[in-house]
């Protein structure tokens, strides 16, 4: 017998996106079914299992469906077939990647919006700042950002932040005076993180870092939302992994066919469709579903679907500094560098970087571990061993930048044409290639950071080999726009193609900005959810 | 003189981790000095474990896949010697690798690293993060809100 799920709104993925749709969309009185292809994951086991992985790499504390595999290093589930290796990580399961995000909380800034008009690379984004910010507010609201209101890394606002900001690390304070020298300053994060006890979890006891995972919930995720809708209703479908959108002649979404956990097959019935699966997986569910009305998949009649991909370069560099700074302590990162992120004289040239210090050490996971294996090779023992780690590991310093990827349409997701996944489906293949205008911003990254370093009178400095796209960072592939030729989703993020469906994430951004796209998303989130509840609205009206 | 015991014969013991819960030092408890193995073992490390479940866990793994021979020499060599100069009595003894690869087990808390045994049997209990006097392991609460952006207590 085939299982059938029947609802007002289907949303497919339970990421940050989903979430807060599923929670606005519950608060109308509608019936929402919320779909992951992942699991629901109980955090004391999450983070038992991080204890016990050997990799400790981002997505080490989650299990996967086994019919929906997630990446856990480069190539392992995907497949690059570009000149730039892809390695962005993202999670498949109900609450989706905000289970091991930084937490940061930035709007993008009025220019990122305007990076045609203002700078004359890239594209203008279909919205401007002024539409947003009611959305961001809204976003930050819900989330919990916390901040200092004079630090918002160029996004004005008009409201303070819903949560007193998040204190600098102490080895911020040591760096900010000692770079001054070099025109740089630093600024504190605005970041999804409790300061204050806030809807029942608790404020950050710093955890020596949340990344891959906060054991106490201070740091929002987004089963947040999700445990908020299913307490007004909504019904939350793990495991469950969509395989096909189908469409009538009307243009209608009328099915969604999906395999459960225990490989039964089923469709969900519905009158409004989000798909809300982040910007590898959109593509993948939206191009699988080709059928006698959608020949180049659904909401694809541009032809646009996988096309534009973004992600950020980043680029490490660590040294040993002459003072304890005391890393291994609180947030992953409190504060970044304002330069670079938006310099009007440089951002027609070159990529943005964004230059985070570190609160990690030279490791986030390993540090100390490494520098005693240096030491027992150094023939160090007794309590030379134990004293050394602990200073050494007191003065380490990392580094990061990020750097910006532009939109080039040859960059793209697509079906690899023979690997399949577990559940026999074509698995992503990657085309990645990044630009002079991104090589020019890493090569600036590198120099700032060897600058950096060489003002801190550090010793011991080294940098990562090469440059590497490996964030969560991942954009475009479903891009907004006002023209249904040039675009996938209009600014609402409905398709232009489907009138009854919703593409959410950052699939929709034109640009993938330095700062990171998930308040955005949110924000957008809540705007498609909100259209979609007033059309509905509209419709019922109307009928009546 | 002790023979080097290299990793391919400590890898080849391949004793299941599972077997720790069982008698601690059930196959080599018969020969092996476990008392000057414990404190050369501390004296090595410069710390002692403050698990003792960890403890027990690591010590059972090592009496049970190194030679019995060659871990009373290596307490005897560490026991006698100098800390500054252990490292220099264990390359004399030919116990140097075997010295540092038991250090890395405490030190990481990992069992057969690099192999495809490896297995984490204590990440916050390992000496690394205990000698860190200044934070916690990663996944552990730090203190109040707020607390990094001071110099640690005690520092």
């Amino acid at each position: 017998m085939t299982n059938v799920i029947q609802t007002d709104i289907a949303i497919i993925g339970a990421g940050v996106a989903g979430a807060l749709a599923a929670y606005h969309l519950s608060q109308q009185g509608l019936k929402v079914a919320l779909l992951d292809a992942g699991l629901e994951t109980s955090r004391p086991e999450a983070v038992e299992r991080y204890h016990r992985s050997t990799s400790k790499g981002a997505n080490s504390p989650y299990m996967s469906n086994a019919l929906a595999p997630m990446p856990q290093s480069s190539d392992d589930y995907y497949k690059n077939v570009g000149t730039t290796a892809f390695n962005g990580l993202y999670m498949r399961g109900v609450g989706g990647t905000t289970w091991h995000w930084t937490g940061f909380a930035l709007r993008l800034r009025p220019d990122d919006l305007s990076m045609q008009t203002k700078f004359g690379v890239a594209e203008d984004w279909p919205l401007s700042y002024d539409d947003l910010a009611p959305w961001y507010e809204r976003a930050e609201s819900e989330m919990g950002v916390a901040g200092f209101m004079g630090e918002n890394y160029g996004a004005p606002r008009t409201k303070d932040y819903p949560l007193p900001g998040i204190p600098s690390s102490y080895l911020d304070g040591y760096v900010s005076p000692r770079i001054k020298s070099m025109q740089l300053s630093l600024s504190p994060f605005p970041q999804a993180r409790n300061s204050i006890a806030f809807q029942g979890r608790p404020p950050c006891c710093g955890n020596n870092n949340c990344v891959p995972i906060c054991p106490v919930h201070a740091k929002y995720d987004a089963t947040v939302h999700v445990e908020k809708a299913r307490r007004l209703g909504a019904s939350i479908y793990s495991s469950h992994v969509i395989t096909r959108l189908n469409s009538n002649a009307e243009g209608q979404i009328e099915s969604a066919e999906f395999l459960n956990g225990r490989k039964q097959k089923g469709i969900v019935k519905a009158q409004y469709f989000m798909v809300a699966c982040h910007a590898i997986e959109n593509p993948r569910l939206l191009l699988l579903s080709k059928g006698p009305y959608t020949p180049k998949g659904v909401a694809n009649s541009s032809g646009l679907v996988g096309t534009h991909l973004m992600s950020q370069m980043g680029f490490n560099s660590r040294g040993l500094m002459p003072d304890p700074i005391y890393p291994y302590r609180g947030p992953q990162q409190t504060s970044g560098v304002v330069e670079g992120r938006n310099d009007p004289g440089t951002r027609s040239q070159k990529a943005a970087i964004g230059t985070s210090v570190m609160n990690d050490g030279t490791h986030p996971f390993f540090g100390p571990q490494q520098t005693a294996a240096k030491l027992v090779a150094k023939g160090v023992y007794g309590k030379a061993l134990a004293e050394q780690v602990n200073d050494l590991s007191s003065r380490q310093l990392r580094f990061n930048s990020s750097i910006e990827i532009l939109p080039n349409k040859g960059n793209r997701v697509g079906l690899h044409p023979t690997l399949k996944d577990p559940a026999g489906l074509p698995v992503p293949e990657i085309n990645l290639a990044i630009d002079a205008y991104t090589q020019r911003g890493i090569d600036w990254a590198i120099e700032r950071h060897q600058q950096m370093f060489k003002t801190l009178n550090a010793t011991e400095v080294t940098h990562d080999s090469q440059a590497e796209s490996d964030t969560a960072i991942i954009a475009g592939t479903a891009r907004m726009g006002r023209d249904p030729s040039r675009s996938v989703v209009d600014l609402n993020l409905q398709s232009h193609d489907h009138q009854n469906l919703y593409i959410l994430g950052a699939s929709a951004h034109i640009t993938a900005p330095i700062n990171p796209p998930t308040l955005t998303i949110a924000a957008l989130a809540l705007k498609a959810a909100d259209h979609l509840q007033k059309s509905l609205a509209a419709k019922t009206r109307g009928s009546a | 003189m002790s023979r080097k015991v290299t990793r391919r014969e400590l890898i080849g013991v391949g004793l299941a981790v599972a077997a720790y819960s069982g008698g601690a030092f059930a196959l080599n408890a018969k020969h092996l000095n476990v008392d000057d193995l414990h404190t050369a073992t501390y004296k090595l490390l410069g710390q002692r474990p403050a698990n003792p479940f960890f403890a027990h866990k690591i010590f059972s793994l090592i009496a049970n896949n190194y030679p019995v021979d060659s871990l009373n020499a290596l307490s005897t060599v560490v026991l006698k010697t100098a800390e500054p100069d252990i490292a220099k009595a264990l390359a004399h003894a030919g116990l140097e690798d075997m010295a540092s690869e038991i250090a890395n087990i405490w030190y990481s808390g990992t069992v057969f690293a690099g192999t495809d045994k490896e297995q984490v049997i204590g990440y916050i209990d390992n000496l690394a993060w205990q000698a860190v006097k200044f934070s916690t392991p990663q996944s552990v609460c730090g203190g109040h809100f707020g607390h990094w952006h001071k110099i640690p207590t005690g520092q």
